[in-house]
């Protein structure tokens, strides 16, 4: 591809990317008015890394603004990362179940969290049959009782039973 | 060969690595002669960053801090088909870079000790600027938000207690925040969930395709010998990064990754899954052992966590390291020397012989195996300090990863800002303070700007002739 060759954007200008860029620029502003009351040895590096950061912030907002509508160049450079496409409301739903096994654990403890969590993961979003069931919370709790004896795991005993 | 079994019996436990090993066997070892004993540890400490990989390559979540970066060209190629390919390829490397690495502790130890002694705060200060420097190679298509990444992670390697004041910084009150947050956590919630949510919402396996999964394990070891000089090149690096005390698994697997990334003529692939992003982080941190023994050895300073521990094994045992090790006991560091060796070909052949069966588990639909591996990843995050603290700061983690994921930020460069951050700010600090700017002229910190001039030179040299040219 010629170098001039104007492609798709490479930016995506959502809702979501707006929202993260404000909450990345907000979290180095929060840092640099937190370091500010430190010890100034203590303060100098936080200080640094979050003027830096908003200034990269500042520009990030101003090239998105002045390029608005505009071609993008695509980048020659490769992405190392992966950039995924699923939709948030895809991904939210399976952050919530991981949210509710470490609630879970705080809650109730490793046995009963972990025991409700496979069982009701494996019936909602596999339709899983009893013995499948069975079979996988074993295999979930096999590995945390002989993991945490082991490894001298002390778990939390659930704030409600304690 | 116990000390081989246990480490390859933990390593595929994400966030449980040598260290849980070694100290699970350390009291084990005082019931042994020194040679045993000392051996034993050697063989866990070894073979750790070769079992790590099962889960980097096959689940995409880092088994310990050394397989990070393998996870970046391992993990696609799992998911298009060839993690038996990945994981041969991974082993043999490892095996390759463990045996120069005890290669290279058998020749240089009698003659390392100036050049041990020549690494001060501002030549480590200088590699941590060098490792600094990666972060535009890995920050893809948007360097600007790779950038903001960057500060990103560097902003939250500061939180805690600060290396140069009694102050803690940005802990909200929250005791766990004093000690700052664990790298375990931070790596598998930028890793681990993300990936893990993403195949969820998928649907289907971690391999995309029918290929046969578990034939290519002679693949793997071709592509070692293809790229046999980039497996010794990075051998050679873990070695030197081993030598020097408080560069860590992490720091070796990032510079290595940044290195093969920069020095490959064609890097269209890295990202995707290309065997050389597998090979040179692997091959660096088995040999990265031998050269953390270096200094243990001959100094007494341990290289790392691991090697404080055979340290104190040592010291338990009544053999204290030292120049004089060398002279009055040259027998037992030939048995740590040959435990090195030997632990590296016994863990490929065991690592293998059971890749094949555990490449299948990719097969496997994921919303079945999920409640076993999110529960594994859930405790290897505990396991850094143990407090519930720790699984709310993965979902934080994860949450924010994906977010990252999704608007194209890459997440690599905040864990390498993450990484340096404590680095730079006490090795600045004590540099600036003993030196003032004198160190910006020492000799180290001048070869090795230098030698990173070199490399630039030589990647750009294209540009550079056409610019002089004109």
């Amino acid at each position: 591809m010629n170098d001039d060759t104007p492609s798709v954007p490479t930016h995506r200008t959502d809702a979501l990317t707006i929202a993260f860029g404000l909450l990345v620029a907000a979290i180095f502003t929060g840092a640099l008015v937190g370091s500010w009351s430190m010890a100034r040895s203590a303060a100098l590096m936080p200080m640094a890394i979050a003027i830096l950061g908003i200034g990269l912030c500042v520009v990030g907002a101003l090239r998105a603004v002045l390029l608005h509508g505009k071609p993008i160049k695509e980048s020659k450079a490769i992405d190392i990362d992966e950039v995924t496409n699923i939709l948030p409301h895809r991904a939210a739903r399976y952050a919530a179940w991981m949210g509710s096994y470490i609630a879970g654990l705080w809650l109730v403890g490793l046995p009963v969290a972990t025991i409700a969590f496979t069982i009701m993961f494996l019936r909602i979003e596999r339709r899983a049959s009893p013995l499948v069931m069975a079979i996988v919370t074993g295999i979930t709790m096999g590995a945390a009782l002989l993991l945490g004896q082991l490894l001298n795991i002390r778990w939390p005993a659930g704030i409600l039973f304690s | 060969m116990i000390g081989v079994l246990v480490a390859i019996a933990l390593g595929p436990v994400p966030g449980v690595g040598g260290l849980v090993g070694l100290t699970l066997l350390l009291p084990f070892t005082f019931g042994l002669d020194p040679a045993a004993g000392l051996a034993m540890l050697i063989g866990v400490s070894a073979v750790n960053n070769t079992s790590d990989t099962f889960p980097a390559i096959l689940l995409g979540v880092p088994g310990s801090s050394g397989s990070q970066a393998t996870i970046l060209d391992g993990y696609p190629m799992a998911r298009r088909g060839e993690a038996a390919r990945a994981l041969s390829a991974s082993f043999f490397a490892s095996m390759i870079g463990g045996l120069i690495g005890a290669i290279a502790l058998t020749v240089v130890l009698p003659i390392a000790r100036p050049l041990v002694l020549a690494f001060g705060t501002p030549e480590l200060l200088t590699i941590s600027f060098i490792g600094l420097g990666t972060i535009g190679l890995l920050s893809g298509k948007r360097p600007l938000l790779g950038l903001i990444g960057a500060a990103l992670g560097l902003l939250l390697g500061t939180v805690g207690q600060a290396p140069v004041a009694p102050v803690s910084r940005f802990s909200f009150g929250f005791d766990y925040l004093f000690d700052g947050i664990p790298l375990v956590v931070l790596a598998m919630g930028l890793f681990a969930l993300p990936e893990m949510v993403d195949i969820l919402a998928r649907g289907g396996s971690i391999a995309n395709t029918n290929t046969k999964i578990g034939s290519g394990w002679i693949d793997g070891l071709k592509d070692n010998i293809r790229h046999r000089w980039l497996v010794v090149r990075h051998s050679l690096m873990g070695v030197v990064i081993g030598a020097i005390p408080g560069l860590g698994s992490s720091m070796s697997d990032w510079l290595n990754y940044g290195y093969v990334v920069q020095a490959a003529k064609d890097k269209s692939q890295f990202g995707k899954g290309d065997v050389r992003g597998i090979i040179a982080p692997e091959s660096a941190n088995n040999a990265k052992e031998g050269g953390a023994l270096i200094p243990t050895l001959l100094f007494g300073i341990p290289g790392g966590a691991g090697m404080a521990i055979i340290l104190a094994a040592m010291v338990v045992h009544g053999v204290q390291p030292g120049p004089r090790l060398l002279e009055s006991d040259m027998s037992l560091v030939f048995v740590l020397i040959w435990s090195l060796a030997l632990a590296n070909i016994l863990a490929t052949a065991i690592c293998l012989v059971l890749s094949r069966p555990i490449a299948r588990l990719t097969l496997i639909p994921f919303n079945l195996a999920f409640p076993v591996i999110f529960f594994l990843v859930v405790l290897g995050s505990y396991q850094a300090t143990r407090h519930i603290g720790d699984l709310v700061a993965l979902l934080v983690i994860g949450v924010f990863g994906w977010i990252m994921k999704r608007v194209g930020m890459a997440r690599p460069p905040l864990l390498i800002g993450f990484i340096l951050a404590p680095l730079i700010e006490r090795d600045l600090w004590i540099t600036t303070s003993r030196y003032g700017f004198e160190w910006l002229f020492r000799p180290g910190v001048i070869i090795l700007a230098g030698i990173v001039l070199l490399f630039v030179a030589l990647h750009y040299r294209h540009h550079l002739i056409r610019a002089f040219a004109k």
